[in-house]
């Protein structure tokens, strides 16, 4: 890191707050959901079982270690804006956008897949919580996603990285929130037995 | 630069080896269905304050904000644990 480096990072503007603030209350909506998961669960333990042995850990074992390769290209990527780096960073923007598309056409696959095998959101228990949760999830994906494609083609210059520092923060930020909240989704929903 | 793009490699390495590890804890028989539950969840709350730590660098954010943060870990890691294991 130098200097301009530990400038940035020591003085977050007010917006980078505000993205906290925001970052923060969503993650606390998902809390719920992980609670209110582990009550169904233990509401309905039979239904939670069954449905766990129908998913595919392959898939979300996929998606996690893309989102997981995303989020290193997104926080590279922030770190290359600061160095002014603007090749580096415009490359690993398009990286971190690769494995967020990725990310959709596994959980399309995935969707898919259990819809054929004639799984929906009224099922069960189990499904209902599978499919609004992991459904909420990837609206939150889509727009992370929408952001990290708006950086890579609205601010390209140096002085355009410059003058939206905060704003590119706030958007790793933002994706570093979805892949988090997924780690805990994935070993929720398809780990924990 | 350099240090830092090496620190963010280690963490992707790190969190890469703990989803490893409990997808193949998941599949393994030989441990009783609590603790691999237990055990999983803790795993998983161990990569998301990595993230927080290190992707989202929350050591440089204010102190309520970091409270705030280590709080949802703590907090959101016992609260859900407690719940599973009702």
């Amino acid at each position: 890191m130098n200097a301009a480096d530990d400038n940035l990072l020591e003085q977050r503007s007010p917006v980078e707050v505000g993205v906290w603030i925001f970052i923060l209350a969503d993650m606390c909506v998902f809390a719920m959901y992980f609670g209110v998961f582990a009550w169904d669960k233990h509401l309905h333990p039979e239904q939670f079982v069954q449905g766990q042995a129908t998913l595919n850990n392959g898939f979300g074992a996929l998606n996690t270690i893309v989102l997981l390769i995303s989020s290193y290209f997104m926080a590279s990527a922030v770190h290359a804006a600061r160095a002014q780096k603007i090749e580096v960073y415009a490359r690993l923007i398009r990286l971190t956008i690769v494995c967020g598309s990725a990310f959709l056409v596994v959980k399309t696959a995935e969707y898919t897949e259990k819809i054929s095998a004639g799984f929906h959101i009224a099922s069960n228990e189990f499904y209902r919580n599978y499919f609004s949760f992991t459904g909420f999830h990837m609206v939150h994906v889509i727009v992370g996603l929408s952001f990290v494609t708006y950086l890579l083609f609205s601010i390209r210059t140096s002085e355009q990285v410059r003058a939206n520092a905060s704003f590119i923060e706030g958007v790793g930020l933002y994706w570093h929130m979805v892949d988090l909240l997924w780690v805990v989704l994935f070993s929720l929903i398809y780990l924990v037995p | 630069m350099t240090l830092q793009k090496d620190r963010l490699f280690l963490v992707l390495t790190a969190l890469l080896g703990l989803t490893l590890v409990s997808w193949l804890a998941s599949s393994s028989l030989g441990l009783g269905r609590q603790t691999l539950g237990v055990s999983v969840l803790v795993l998983a709350f161990v990569k998301v304050r990595l993230i927080i730590v290190y992707y989202m660098e929350a050591s440089t954010v204010c102190r309520p904000i970091r409270v705030g943060l280590e709080g949802w870990v703590f907090g959101v890691a016992g609260a859900t644990i407690a719940l599973y294991l009702l």
